[in-house]
């Protein structure tokens, strides 16, 4: 039984598969990080060329995913989206983490009146659903892209302040820190110096896990019209453009909704191995 | 078991056996007939927009009617005259009474146009009157500010139909709608539903078969196909235009669709210092854009390509305007006189390329896509455009603040049969929508002329060089004129498409 086959237990087949997994999901990773970089290349098409006398065609050489309802070349577009949906994607991961890890460092550090009101902020915004208050922020600030990235950072951070603050608190009490502060050292440096790569781990699988959440958030903001602007090779977009003849022609939702759907399932994925290497290497700790 | 339970059982019995399914499906909704519509009905806000609920619900009536050819018809006023240049005379329709049993006369007429004109200016501007003075129980008199010959046309429009004296407080707020008309106000449940009932008291000759209409809001298109496919609906409202065909092919379901007054277009703001204030830049893209295309994209060919501004073949309005027509050639020679050049397949001037800001908003007419086809069309011929497309009050608000070049947006320009209403609040320099900074003194002169005259010569010729102006000038470019696009379940019988998109929905039975 597989089960029981955990650690040391485990068959030669299993590592072997193991290990054949995780370099499938390496090679999915750098496929990923490739695609914003490369994906433009190999577009065959002009993403926002529309020629409305091809438009609604079926797939074909010229159009290996066929064209849109205004004759744009599907293909090239999500080739093309791949930039705006995983770089902004990872840009509002990367400035909510940088927040949240400042304000959990400081928190969990300090601790005191601060640390209480913002915990407090912190329970408040992660309570209501992050979806509604990012349409209720692109709102008020109006429509457009970075109404869109500020608003996904204001609800995203502080599921990293939260773990950093938490994760901070137990550190703080170790050895090192306590030998740091004996030796005089600024609370600035021990918590950029000391702490802070002490707790790059947990942030890495925090931040991988939250990316595909995060482009479920971007895609389906500008699916409900919020971020780019219409025309725009977006996936979001380009489903909610498709969706009009989805009934008719459903390649045109299909072929997005399972790019994305396949982007996601990697990330979980290479965010659940990432957890793996860092909890047998904490225990090895 | 209740005697009555058991009564309405056997209806529903004898009624599934008399004519089936469809039959059952109504009676279990209590002879209600349900809409599905794309943006809300509001009925406690005449002054929100240009509510045109009540006439198109038929909750209220106006004093004139338009029929299905656009012809003046007999509402609550009989027949009207002009007895001097300011001032018409109307006879009243004896025997009426509003859904509160209060009658309805003169006085009632008086007081809700008096009520209403002072509510909203969009309806002041709209009469112009003056004074309106109650002759006897069945007659009143309307003067205007100034000599007005379209007064009738205009008493058409859906925000001048008679509310009873009770719809408004004693501070002159609008409360509720009290109407006339075949259905009477229930209920208005926000971002949900309206409800009318039956109102039995109703002059007009078609009484309705349903007891009950209730509007429901369902904002998303392809929800509200479904609901129509699952029952939930019985009357689909705007169709979007991907389903068409498929809905047609769908037994049990059945679309109608025809021309109505409307039309999709993007106005130039033409203000100093914008590029488009220069003419030729803007005769060019009107040469530039195949209309065709556009309805072709937008609609899958649901709309009328428009040349011009109001739709071609109106009886009540002139014809021998030169429509725009899809000339590359044209469009390439007035860019080169506006000392355009053309570096690598972009049009740009001193180095600059050209780049156009487009608004829009998205509504049941397609407005957003319509503009997003022709910002296609400008990338494919050489010319740089951002779109941005959200709210209508997001339109406006770039619009007003200068921050565009072509604003894309949607008017029922022919609602009234007249050309006044449109031309006056949207083309006129001082005109309160003209957001365009379009000024053309000869166009301003024309039209506070063409509003004094009786049909006629005169009033051809000036109106024939009213359009011609818009056309040559070209403040603005005019893409689609609206076809409206409705489905139903197919046991419903007697529905019809009315240019002015009133649903007459009292004439529908199952």
């Amino acid at each position: 039984m597989a089960s029981y086959r955990q650690g040391h237990g485990e068959g030669r087949f299993a590592v072997a598969g193991r290990r054949l997994g995780r370099a499938t999901l390496v090679v999915i990773a750098a496929l990923l990080i490739l695609l914003p970089i490369f994906g433009p290349m190999l577009a065959p098409n002009d993403p926002e060329y529309a020629d409305i006398l091809t438009r609604m065609q079926p797939p074909s050489a010229q159009y290996p995913l066929g064209t849109d309802a205004m004759g744009r070349c599907l293909f090239s577009r999500l080739l093309w989206g791949a930039r705006i949906t995983l770089v902004w994607s990872a840009v509002i991961v990367a400035a909510a983490a940088s927040i949240g890890t400042l304000i959990g460092l400081y928190c969990g550090y300090r601790r005191g009146w601060v640390d209480l009101v913002m915990m407090r902020l912190v329970e408040g915004v992660s309570v209501l659903p992050s979806l509604a208050i990012a349409v209720v922020i692109s709102s008020v600030l109006g429509l457009g892209l970075w109404a869109l990235v500020i608003s996904l950072i204001a609800v995203h951070w502080t599921g990293y302040a939260r773990l950093v603050r938490n994760t901070i608190v137990g550190e703080s009490g170790k050895l090192y820190v306590t030998a740091a502060r004996a030796m005089g050292a600024p609370s600035s440096r021990i918590m950029l110096h000391h702490l802070l790569p002490n707790i790059g781990s947990p942030l890495l699988v925090l931040a991988t896990h939250s990316m595909s959440a995060m482009m479920l958030s971007f895609a389906g903001l500008s699916y409900l019209g919020l971020g780019v602007e219409p025309g725009v090779a977006e996936w979001g977009r380009i489903i909610a453009d498709g969706r009009n003849h989805m009934r008719t022609d459903p390649r045109l939702v299909v072929a997005p909704g399972l790019l994305i759907m396949a982007i996601i399932i990697s990330l979980n994925l290479i965010g659940d191995a990432l957890a793996d290497l860092w909890r047998s290497g904490s225990s090895i700790q | 078991m209740h005697r009555r339970t058991f009564l309405s059982l056997g209806a529903a019995l004898a009624a599934i056996t008399a004519a089936g399914f469809p039959e059952e499906v109504l009676a279990k909704k209590g002879g209600t007939l349900v809409v599905g519509l794309q943006s809300e009905e509001l009925p406690l806000k005449p002054e929100s927009a240009r509510s045109r609920f009540y006439t198109r619900a038929d909750v209220c009536d106006t004093l004139v009617q338009l029929d299905r050819d656009m012809i003046l018809q007999p509402g609550l006023a009989t027949s009207w005259e002009r007895i001097s240049k300011e001032t018409w005379r109307f006879k009243l329709r004896e025997g009426v009474t509003f859904h509160d049993g209060t009658a309805f006369d003169a006085a009632s007429v008086k007081n809700a146009l008096e009520k209403i004109t002072a509510l909203m200016p969009y309806a002041a501007g709209l009469l112009q009157l003056k004074e309106v003075r109650v002759i006897d129980p069945l007659t009143v008199e309307v003067e205007t500010l100034a000599p007005f010959a379209s007064l009738p046309n205009q008493l058409t429009d859906a925000v001048t139909v008679i509310h009873g004296a009770a719809s408004f407080d004693a501070n002159g707020k609008f409360v509720k709608p009290i109407g006339t008309a075949a259905w009477k106000f229930v209920e208005y449940i926000p971002q949900d539903r309206t409800i009318l009932e039956r109102f039995d008291g109703y002059w007009g000759e078609t009484k309705a078969a349903f007891e009950r209409v209730e509007f429901v809001l369902i904002p998303d298109d392809q929800t509200r196909v479904i609901a129509l496919e699952t029952g939930e609906i019985d009357i689909l409202i705007d169709v979007p235009r991907g389903d068409i065909t498929r809905i047609e092919a769908t037994e049990g379901l059945q679309v109608i669709s025809a021309p109505i007054s409307g039309v999709n277009y993007g106005a130039f703001n033409c203000a100093e210092g914008r590029p488009l204030s220069d003419r030729r830049l803007r005769l060019a893209l009107n040469y530039l854009i195949d209309r065709e295309l556009v309805v072709k994209a937008a609609l899958d060919g649901f709309g009328r390509p428009a040349w011009q501004f109001f739709a071609p073949g109106y009886r009540w309005l002139p014809q021998n305007v030169t429509p725009y027509r899809h000339d590359p050639e044209e469009a390439a020679k007035l860019f080169t006189e506006a000392g355009y050049t053309k570096v690598d397949g972009k049009w740009g001037k001193d180095g600059e390329p050209l780049v156009l800001n487009v608004q829009a908003y998205h509504n049941g007419t397609g407005n957003g896509f319509i503009a997003e086809a022709m910002v296609a069309l400008f990338k494919r011929e050489g010319i740089d455009a951002t779109l941005n497309a959200g709210t209508y009050d997001g339109m406006v608000e770039f619009a007003k603040r200068g921050d565009y070049d072509i604003a894309v947006q949607y008017w029922t320009a022919e609602m009234t049969a007249d050309p006044d209403l449109h031309l006056t609040s949207q083309f006129k320099s001082d005109a309160g929508m003209n957001w365009q900074s379009w000024k053309n003194e000869r166009f301003d002169a024309l039209v506070d002329k063409g509003r004094t005259l009786d049909r006629g010569t005169e009033w051809d010729a000036v109106y024939t060089e009213v359009q011609q102006i818009l056309q040559d000038d070209a403040p603005i470019i005019p893409l689609s004129h609206a076809i409206f696009v409705n489905a139903f379940r197919s046991e419903l019988k007697g529905l019809v498409i009315h240019p002015a998109r009133l649903y007459n929905l009292k004439a529908v039975t199952a």
